[in-house]
């Protein structure tokens, strides 16, 4: 049984991803590096919800994921090897409430001491720091007045994304929930919005993550690391607001033969449709 | 309840009865299994009770900074420098402590790169005051509270290590060390003891404003030497003259005389307190400015670089008389056994 965490900030593209896995594993057309063993036992309502969502180009319900879920699935390699593959999928809150908080819940961090890390980051949703002397000299460049106001006091929340996936990663290496080196998978999903700058995930995530790139390059941690970058969606899905009017995108991603055909998996110098690589990297010892 | 009944803490799971997790996971993986089930029927006090006792929260390690026992503990485990950051209030010592630290955020500082940080809170709450996020119509940096030294910390990465360095960096409310100018009898700064580098801050604000001028002109020289005088220096470690504040020294219309006063304050400190320090250097930097005409972090990656240094080694010299009379010794005792 191998554990993977998936771990991200909310809306990173966690629950999209195994929607679309969920989907590619048991697609019979589907060249992947990992495929269905068999069905096994257990509830697949999470799993089958979330697959269906992806299918019809829906974007996943976040009222619906309140709390975590356990997912398993019993998959076999290309040379047909039995793998169960264990994934908590966990809200996005629970990892930015560990930098807040400096507290995890027990159930969650006994599911994080152990398993490699599928860490997710959204390439389009970056909170970047920004420096009040940039905005004075931007607003005069403007010629607009910046306000002085007395200020706002320090809120967790405001930290730059870099900031949280450093002290996330640094966590998971740090008794309680240190369990020896591990294998990191960063996907940068949404990279359909990310390609247009024509760098590699690795060089996009320098130019937009440098405080991230630092600490995985520096490598303290010990971390064996492979950086993706995934387009699962391949474009922007509908509401599941039934009234919703429908977007000609998820219109055009619903009329492709193979499902799976959305799916843009960019590694250093290779694209794939294959979203089971970086599971079967996680796996591979 | 007998000891090999099943439990499951989920009320919707039946593995006593299927003896499958509802989750569809090994029975040693689920956090649920193996915990008593939910009693409908305990009273709602015996509830509060279970509720008091069971953790709600595992604690994760803090992020703030460390105290002296703290840092004592990362130093015995990696190698490390100490850095002492010494000067008066508001002179800008917080400012360029963190100003390495929000220097990273944007990339390597000069060809340092960012390892890790054990400090991350505190670094982010003090940075804050100078983000967009805080809202503020300008930088601002919270004065550091008395009390206790405490250390921020990093792990850092020169070219040509190969392992990271980790610098922890001491910050003490400025009034201390103030006041110690004054009577230094009984005072003790451990982190002054303990520093490869100590850091003397020179308040460019303070230097070029001509009330001030003298001030800092006469403070500085006192300050380090109150700081030898009392013991707590030794001529293995490092001192840095720092300037601080460059925006404000490049704005002033006293600009020249400020830059000249401190050339002359560094060569007078350099005069008087060559022997006390393994080497003397001078710097000048623009940590956390209000405007954007200096570049934020001006200086700071010189200074980094500086702070990079252990303390010299002890110079050792064999006590010549002692090892020959020794020698003689060990010959006569040779010659009686032969």
């Amino acid at each position: 049984m191998t554990i993977a965490i998936v771990a991200g900030a909310p809306e990173s593209g966690k629950t999209t991803f195994l929607g679309a896995l969920w989907h590619v594993v048991n697609d019979a057309d589907a060249q992947s590096a990992l495929t269905i063993l068999r069905l096994g036992e257990g509830d697949r309502t999470h799993l089958n919800q979330i697959a269906n969502r992806w299918r019809q180009a829906l974007v996943q319900d976040r009222t619906a994921r309140v709390g975590m879920h356990l997912v398993s699935m019993e998959l076999q390699t290309s040379d047909r090897n039995p793998v169960t593959l264990v994934f908590p999928d966990v809200p996005g809150e629970e990892f930015q409430e560990m930098w807040n908080t400096r507290e995890c819940k027990p159930e969650l961090a006994k599911l994080l001491s152990s398993g490699n890390v599928l860490l997710f980051i959204h390439a389009d949703k970056i909170r970047k720091p920004r420096w009040i002397v940039d905005d004075i000299a931007d607003h005069e460049h403007a010629g607009l007045e910046r306000p002085d106001l007395p200020g706002e006091r320090w809120n967790p929340n405001d930290s730059p994304t870099q900031v949280v996936l450093v002290e996330l990663l640094q966590l998971l290496r740090t008794p309680p929930l240190d369990c020896g080196p591990r294998r990191l998978a960063i996907v940068l999903s949404a990279w359909d919005c990310a390609a247009g700058e024509g760098r590699s995930p690795r060089a996009y995530i320098s130019e937009h993550l440098p405080l991230l790139a630092q600490y995985l390059e520096v490598n303290a941690d010990a971390w064996t690391y492979h950086i993706y970058g995934l387009s699962a969606q391949g474009g922007e899905y509908d509401s599941t607001d039934p009234v919703a009017p429908p977007k000609p995108k998820a219109e055009e991603l619903r009329n492709l033969d193979r499902p799976s055909d959305r799916i843009r998996l960019v590694d250093e110098s290779t694209t794939s449709t294959d979203l089971t690589v970086p599971i079967a990297w996680l796996m591979h010892t | 309840m007998d000891s090999t009944t099943i439990t499951c803490s989920n009320p919707d799971c039946d593995v006593a009865a299927t003896q499958r997790c509802v989750e569809g996971l090994e029975l040693s993986l689920c956090p649920h299994y193996g915990k008593p089930p939910p009693d409908r029927s305990t009273s709602a006090d015996s509830a509060e009770e279970t509720a008091l006792t069971a953790p709600k929260a595992i604690l994760l390690r803090a992020a703030n900074t460390l105290t002296i026992a703290q840092a004592a503990d990362v130093r015995r485990a990696r190698q490390s420098r100490v850095v002492a950051v010494v000067g008066s209030q508001e002179a800008g010592k917080t400012s360029l402590i963190v100003s390495v630290y929000d220097l990273f955020q944007r990339g390597p500082v000069g060809p340092i790169r960012f390892g890790r940080s054990l400090t991350m809170h505190a670094f982010e709450e003090t940075c804050h005051d100078a983000r967009d996020a805080s809202r503020r119509g300008l930088p601002h940096t919270e004065r550091t509270q008395r009390g206790e030294v405490r250390f921020y910390h990093l792990e850092i990465a020169p070219p040509n290590e190969t392992q990271p360095i980790t610098l922890l960096l001491a910050d003490r409310a400025g009034e201390e060390y103030d006041n110690a100018t004054d009577n230094h009898d009984r005072v003790e700064f451990p982190e002054i003891r303990s520093a490869d580098t100590i850091t003397v801050l020179v308040d460019g604000d303070r230097l070029q404003d001509s009330k001030t001028r003298h001030l800092v002109l006469s403070k500085i020289p006192l300050l380090v030497r109150v700081l030898v005088e009392s013991g707590m220096t030794n001529d293995r470690q490092h001192l840095a003259l720092v300037l601080t504040k460059g925006d404000a020294v490049q704005h002033s219309p006293n600009a020249g005389r400020a830059l000249g006063d401190f050339e002359t304050l560094a060569a007078n400190v350099a005069g008087r307190f060559d022997s006390c320090f393994a080497t003397i250097a001078t710097y000048r930097v623009a940590a956390s400015p209000k405007t954007a005409d200096i570049q934020r972090g001006t200086g700071v990656a010189e200074v980094l670089t500086f702070w990079l240094q252990p303390q010299r080694a002890p110079i050792t010299t064999l006590p010549s008389t002692i090892s020959t009379d020794r020698m003689m010794a060990e010959l006569r005792a040779a010659g009686t056994a032969l």
